[in-house]
């Protein structure tokens, strides 16, 4: 008997290896202003971009209804134990819905695990957690497998700019960077749930390359993920570099969907990657 | 005690053998006086050819600081006041030659306090001075103010074991010191290049002079031959400079006259403010004062006779330009360390505070902060480890001393240029230790290369290149490269040889006094055309460099 996996619309997998894996996703709420969207169901990527650029005020995200989770793990648990992976409880409600509703469903068939990061960092994860249920590992496994993956995984995000973080009050410590007379490219990280500064850079190509450092200076990388929001060849190229500098390693390149977008803004390009052995951190 | 031999003259026997705690006081003003006089035509001999010469305003206002010092311990032991001294000269130090002659002057308050300042103790004060001096030194040169403290060191020594008194060593010293002066072309070529003597040397020898001077009761003036002419563009940036001890005006004047009573000047000037210091003899006198009424003080002096040299300077306007300041705005919690650095130009000031430096330190080629400044400014920023920016060459052995002379940690990291301050601080991370921001830093700094495009203030030739006059220059990376026509031409010849063989570079344009926004947007765009490499136009702000090009 399988175990399912199940994770929400911030994990940015990309379609084809979802459906590969048999991931379910349950999708957070888009609204602009007035009406709501299933994030990745009633609204893709492309279409949230071109509204982003002319929208007056800002979308908003929110973590999906409770339902949705009961809906997706009374289908998933009549067949089998679920792993359901989700985003940072400090960046959004989410993982604690999903508890919650894990607890009135199934109890003791469903874990939930908090990966602490969000976007291809918890994608990771989940991913993770999907092959080890391919490869028939237990409940226990496959969490294993996703917390494993979170703690050798590292993220590194440039921005063209901390405005739309700000303006999203998820800027974090990243506030540190704000201001200043240059037009500098802050390139941020997640950890523990919290946006991180990392450095800033004095042009685009600089902040890029910071991401590929990220890569050409990891030992023993095992997956790599480049996305973007809005500059494909830009993910393209980046994505090209990391392949050479770490052949062996899966790639996935793909899109921030709309709950990242919303918070990075145009140009951001992100990169996560997964190493062999367990991050340490200073 | 030394015995007195018969082959001095007699008078000798008549002189007070050793200098006691007013003496040396006396002898300290003399020096600091005649550097004072002096310090323009020190500044103009610097062999650099553009107008950052303030090799002796940076002397002057160091010896101004210990001679101050030195009249508050002057009823004390020579050992009181050689103390006082040094303290002030460690704290008040101004600039690579104000370092190294508060170095020098530590020799003198290394005696016991029990020694008196006999010949002896005088030529182990110098041998002291010139140990500390070289040591401070990381590439100690000769024909430079070290040959100069090394040769006058060997004289008094010379003149000590021939049973001499203190004066005479002291006389013997100057002779070196200036004999060192003459020599400093043969053993420094760009000296001889540039046809001048080693400014540094020669403020030694102009301190010394001045020091023998006040000790014999001679008139405190001093005959400088060679050095070139006073170029009035350089005169007009270092005359800009005063200290900022206090409330009120710095306010000096000369007067001259008959039979002057320097005490009843003294008293009648104490009467008016703070910090009085008088020197000089019964013709002339230089007075120094700390008043909130420097008309008031004028006028005492021409009751005395003719006055010259007037000068207040208003140090409430530096006080309240420091209390002004704003706080870090960029670092919004405590962190474990800030960041302190040096710069000059609103632009420049504004912008490096914007970018994360807690203090900043007004000060660059042409105003080198002082020590005791730089150490006002780490204190300010109440951290416990703090990275200090020099942003200039000469201000880096002023910020290792105040970073001896502060309880905080301080690391001076290897910035030579403003361009190289700004890769740094863009480099820091508050999230990340002391140290590795250091590793940080100075990894973004080694990327970066520094241009600075001003006039040639004086025509010269350096390195090969003959450059006239008013001739627009390009220093990249603190070495004369390019002269042109024109600014323009300057920097767009410097950019192109920074750019060559760097992937994708930044090129960052601080346009600062004798340029304009407008003119530094053309060359920008001029820039992107030509070498496809991404411009940014900055608002330096900065004095004597119309242009100051970092290119990462």
């Amino acid at each position: 008997m399988t175990v399912s996996v199940v994770t929400d619309s911030t994990s940015d997998i990309p379609l084809e290896l979802r459906a590969e894996l048999k991931i379910d996703v349950v999708p957070l709420t888009i609204s602009f202003g007035g009406e709501a969207y299933r994030d990745g169901v009633d609204l893709t990527a492309d279409e949230f971009y071109a509204r982003l650029a002319t929208a007056k005020v800002l979308p908003a995200t929110s973590q999906p209804p409770p339902a949705l989770f009961r809906y997706a793990y009374e289908h998933l648990a009549s067949r089998g134990d679920v792993v359901s992976v989700h985003l940072s409880h400090k960046l959004s409600g989410t993982v604690d819905t999903a508890r919650h509703a894990a607890e009135e469903v199934a109890p003791g068939r469903i874990s939930v695990v908090d990966t602490g990061s969000v976007s291809m960092g918890l994608g990771l994860c989940v991913l993770a957690a999907a092959r080890a249920a391919r490869a028939g590992g237990s409940r226990e496994q496959c969490v294993a497998a996703a917390e494993s993956t979170a703690r050798r995984l590292h993220v590194a995000v440039a921005l063209e700019t901390l405005e739309f973080l700000r303006r999203g009050g998820r800027i974090g410590r990243a506030q540190a960077f704000l201001g200043g007379l240059l037009r500098l490219k802050p390139v941020i990280t997640v950890r523990d749930g919290e946006v991180v500064p990392l450095t800033r850079a004095r042009s685009r190509a600089k902040a890029l390359d910071e991401l590929y450092a990220l890569v050409a200076h990891a030992e023993r990388v095992t997956e790599i993920a480049v996305l973007h929001t809005t500059t494909p060849d830009d993910a393209a190229h980046l994505a090209e570099r990391a392949r050479a500098a770490s052949p062996d390693a899966r790639l996935v390149v793909g899109r921030f969907g709309p709950a990242l977008g919303v918070h990075g803004g145009p140009g951001m390009v992100g990169i996560a990657v997964v190493t062999e052995d367990d991050r340490s951190r200073p | 005690m030394a015995t007195p031999r018969p082959q001095h003259p007699p008078e000798a026997a008549t002189r007070p053998r050793a200098i006691d705690g007013p003496a040396l006081a006396r002898a300290f003003a003399g020096g600091a006086a005649t550097l004072a006089q002096q310090a323009d035509a020190i500044n103009v001999i610097n062999v650099f050819p553009v107008p950052d010469g303030d090799t002796g305003t940076n002397m002057a206002m160091t010896m101004r600081a210990t001679a101050a010092a030195a009249a508050y311990a002057a009823s004390g032991s020579a050992h009181d006041v050689a103390r006082a001294a040094a303290d002030a000269a460690l704290m008040g130090a101004k600039g690579n030659s104000g370092v190294i002659l508060s170095q020098i002057l530590t020799g003198f308050a290394a005696a016991p306090p029990d020694a008196v300042l006999d010949a002896h103790e005088l030529a182990r004060a110098l041998e002291r001075g010139r140990e500390a001096a070289y040591r401070v030194v990381s590439a100690p040169k000769e024909g430079t103010i070290l040959t100069a403290i090394a040769g006058a060191a060997r004289a008094a020594r010379r003149c000590a074991d021939d049973g001499a008194p203190a004066d005479d060593a002291l006389a013997a010293a100057v002779g070196a010191a200036r004999d060192a002066v003459a020599d400093s072309p043969n053993l420094l070529p760009v000296l001889k290049e540039a046809g001048v003597v080693d400014s540094g040397a020669q403020g030694l020898y102009v301190m010394l002079e001045g020091m023998l001077r006040a000790l014999r009761g001679e008139p405190l003036t001093v005959q400088l031959g060679g050095g070139g002419h006073i170029d009035e563009s350089w005169l007009h940036a270092t005359r800009r400079l005063h200290d900022g001890a206090g409330a009120g005006y710095c306010t000096e004047f000369v007067v001259s006259g008959r039979s002057l009573d320097r005490e009843a000047v003294r008293l009648a000037l104490a009467e008016m403010g703070e910090s009085v210091l008088v020197v000089g003899g019964d013709t002339v006198l230089r007075a120094h004062v700390h008043t909130a009424d420097p008309q008031a003080a004028f006028a005492y002096a021409r009751t005395l006779g003719a006055v010259s040299h007037e000068k207040a300077d208003d140090m409430q306007a530096q006080i309240d330009a420091l209390a002004a300041r704003p706080p870090a705005g960029a670092v919004s919690r405590p962190c474990a360390f800030a960041v302190v650095a040096v710069g000059a130009g609103d632009g420049i000031e504004e912008l490096l505070r914007s970018i994360g430096a807690a203090a900043v330190v007004r000060g660059g080629q042409t105003m080198n902060p002082s020590a005791g400044e730089i150490a006002e400014a780490i204190a300010s920023t109440g951290a416990a480890a703090v990275i200090v920016l020099p942003d200039n060459k000469n201000v880096v052995m002023a910020a290792r001393q105040a970073a001896e002379a502060v309880p905080a940690r301080v690391a001076v990291l290897p910035a030579f240029s403003v361009p190289q301050g700004v890769a740094a601080l863009v480099a820091m991370n508050t999230e990340l230790s002391f140290e590795q921001n250091i590793a940080a830093m100075e990894a973004a700094m080694a990327h970066l290369a520094t241009a600075e495009v001003t006039r040639a203030v004086r025509a010269t030739t350096i390195g090969g290149h003959a450059v006239a006059a008013g001739q627009a220059i390009a220093i990249i990376d603190g070495r004369l490269e390019i002269g042109e026509e024109s600014i323009e031409r300057a920097v767009l010849s410097a950019v192109a040889r920074m750019v060559a063989g760097r992937d994708a570079p930044l090129v960052s344009l601080y346009y600062g006094e004798g340029a304009d926004e407008a003119g530094a947007e053309a060359l920008a765009s001029n820039l992107r055309t030509e070498h496809g490499c991404e411009v940014e136009v900055v608002r330096g702000g900065q004095p004597h460099y119309p242009y100051l090009i970092g290119v990462d």
